[in-house]
């Protein structure tokens, strides 16, 4: 049996390797619309017309537009908004989710998701094994740990948020269900691109990514988690695209599977998110 | 002990007007949705903010506006005698009750119904002004989980020792017997969150002990802001959000 590794983190490191290496990156980093809480929106002209979105709010001496959040200022016409980076996942309807069963209540099952209010799965809202249609009763409600028990990892769709913030979710489909045979990675949400598809062959999106690479070899799972961390570690956007990227670093490194949150690894890999970006850039010049 | 010496500098230094030097790291704790170390001088802070999230006790749910909580606590090795202090830390759960209340009052709880904030602040190296750096390290937590807010919050103590009005007292000032006042500010809107005393003074030194806390508490707030900035910078540069449009 090999000795337990232990891995001693140091945590400025990802800071200062991003830094370092995205900073010489075709810069498309505006800070005049960085803001911290408190600080005045200068709107120029059209203060008047403005309307307040999200994270923003009205000084009432003043009348001043001034930011509530930490972030970064967007404007789509009339509309302001400040925008963080880092906030528990906000729901959109039609979002595929991954989430653990907290608990069962009633005829409905409470997931964990990581966001700000609950989620449920209603009974009525998940195909019975067998698929067979129709009403379901009481007997089904007793059934219900038998279909999924406390601690499964689904994967499901958000099929409305509440107007108080809850989510209704459903799992309607044959692509949604129990996972098995994976690992759960969670990454901040904000990361997850909203996709046209999410289950691709390195699938996954919401908060909780899960990579259950369906079938996949039980390494290539772990590699897979691990170019997820490092990603997330170094708050790069995820997709499809950017976890096959990391990949190939990998590969290309010959890092082996458990040294990818290494500082050569998570080095390395930035370079090659610098330099995909001074590619885009110029392809975009020409 | 003399605290001010002849040429009117403090046993580690200082100016009496001078706070020590601040340092601050964003995002330390994975696992949290917000988190920061702050450190004045020698007192090093941890924060961990979890949420807003669903109530954990739905009976509190408040329909309304958010819940706020707080638990402070010191650990073992933050002194320099060790010591093991039980969950009925009265001190401890004063200075929770402290920080609470005066976050909450910073945020826009009433955008966030139904849920619950919980921060959690750590000390880990205590030298003297821990309540404050609890309050700053908390309010950049607040700040790294999203968390909408109404100003930008810094607080600082001030005291009075040897006829002089000192910034920042540091653990061997904070036992020289004089008083100190901490105090917690919203910089931008010119509010007084937090002000407490434990002694008795008066009202002359009461109101140039509480201006020069008032001072320290803008040259914090000064550095909170460069922070966060930076912070936000840093990862809108990982993740290219802030494009300009050009």
């Amino acid at each position: 049996m090999s000795a337990i590794r232990v891995q001693r983190l140091d945590v400025a490191a990802p800071r200062t390797i991003l830094e370092a290496g995205l900073a010489e990156a075709p810069s498309n980093l505006d800070s005049t619309r960085i803001v911290s809480i408190g600080d005045e929106l200068d709107m120029g002209t059209d203060q008047e017309s403005i309307l307040r979105g999200h994270g923003t709010q009205t000084r009432a001496e003043t009348g001043a537009l001034v930011a509530s959040v930490a972030g970064v200022v967007e404007r789509v016409d009339q509309l302001v908004t400040v925008k963080t980076l880092r906030t528990r996942y906000v729901a959109e309807v039609g979002d595929v989710v991954v989430g653990r069963v907290a608990e069962i209540v009633g005829k409905r099952w409470r997931l964990d998701l990581g966001s700000r209010h609950e989620a449920t799965l209603l009974l009525s809202a998940v195909d019975l094994p067998g698929g067979i249609q129709r009403r379901r009763t009481a007997e089904d409600e007793l059934t219900m740990r038998a279909v999924f028990p406390e601690g499964t990892v689904l994967a499901v769709e958000v099929q409305s948020v509440h107007a108080d913030g809850g989510l209704a979710l459903h799992a309607r489909s044959a692509r949604y269900g129990a996972l098995a045979g994976g690992t759960l990675v969670a990454v901040p949400g904000a990361l997850v691109r909203r996709q046209a598809r999410h289950f691709q062959r390195l699938d996954g999106r919401g908060v909780d990514l899960i990579l259950g690479c369906n079938g996949g070899e039980r390494q290539g799972v772990a590699r897979v988690a691990q170019a997820l961390r490092a990603l997330a570690t170094l708050y790069l956007p995820i997709d499809a695209g950017s976890v096959a990227g990391a990949l190939q670093v990998a590969d290309a490194v010959g890092v082996a599977t458990p040294d990818m949150g290494s500082r050569a690894y998570l080095t390395a890999l930035v370079e090659d998110v610098a330099a995909g970006r001074v590619a885009t850039a110029a392809d975009r010049g020409q | 002990m003399e605290y001010v010496n002849t040429v009117g500098l403090r046993l580690d230094g200082r100016r009496p007007n001078e706070i020590r030097q601040l340092r601050a790291e964003m995002s330390t704790l994975a696992s949290a949705d917000g988190s920061a170390t702050f450190e004045m001088g020698n007192t090093k802070v941890l924060a961990a903010v979890y949420g807003p999230r669903e109530a954990s006790n739905r009976a509190q749910t408040d329909t309304s506006k958010a819940t706020v909580r707080c638990e402070y606590s010191m650990a073992a090795f933050s002194s320099g005698e060790r010591r093991r202090r039980g969950k009925s830390d009265r001190r401890a759960t004063e200075t929770s009750l402290a920080i609470a209340n005066t976050l909450e009052q910073n945020i826009l709880t009433e955008l966030l119904p139904r849920t619950q904030i919980d921060i959690y602040v750590q000390v880990l190296q205590a030298d003297g002004g821990m309540r404050c750096a609890a309050i700053n390290a908390a309010f950049l937590a607040l700040a790294d989980a999203g968390v909408p807010m109404r100003d930008s919050v810094a607080a600082c103590a001030a005291g009075y020792l040897d006829g002089t009005a000192l910034l920042d007292l540091n653990y061997t000032e904070d036992g020289g017997g004089g008083p100190e006042v901490a105090v917690a500010l919203q910089t931008g809107l010119h509010q007084v969150l937090m002000l407490q005393t434990d002694s008795k003074l008066s009202m002359e030194v009461f109101e140039e002990v509480v201006e020069l806390a008032s001072n320290g508490c803008r040259a914090v707030a000064e550095f909170l802001r460069t922070t966060l900035l930076a912070h936000v910078g840093r990862l809108s540069l990982a993740t290219s959000i802030a494009k300009s449009e050009a």
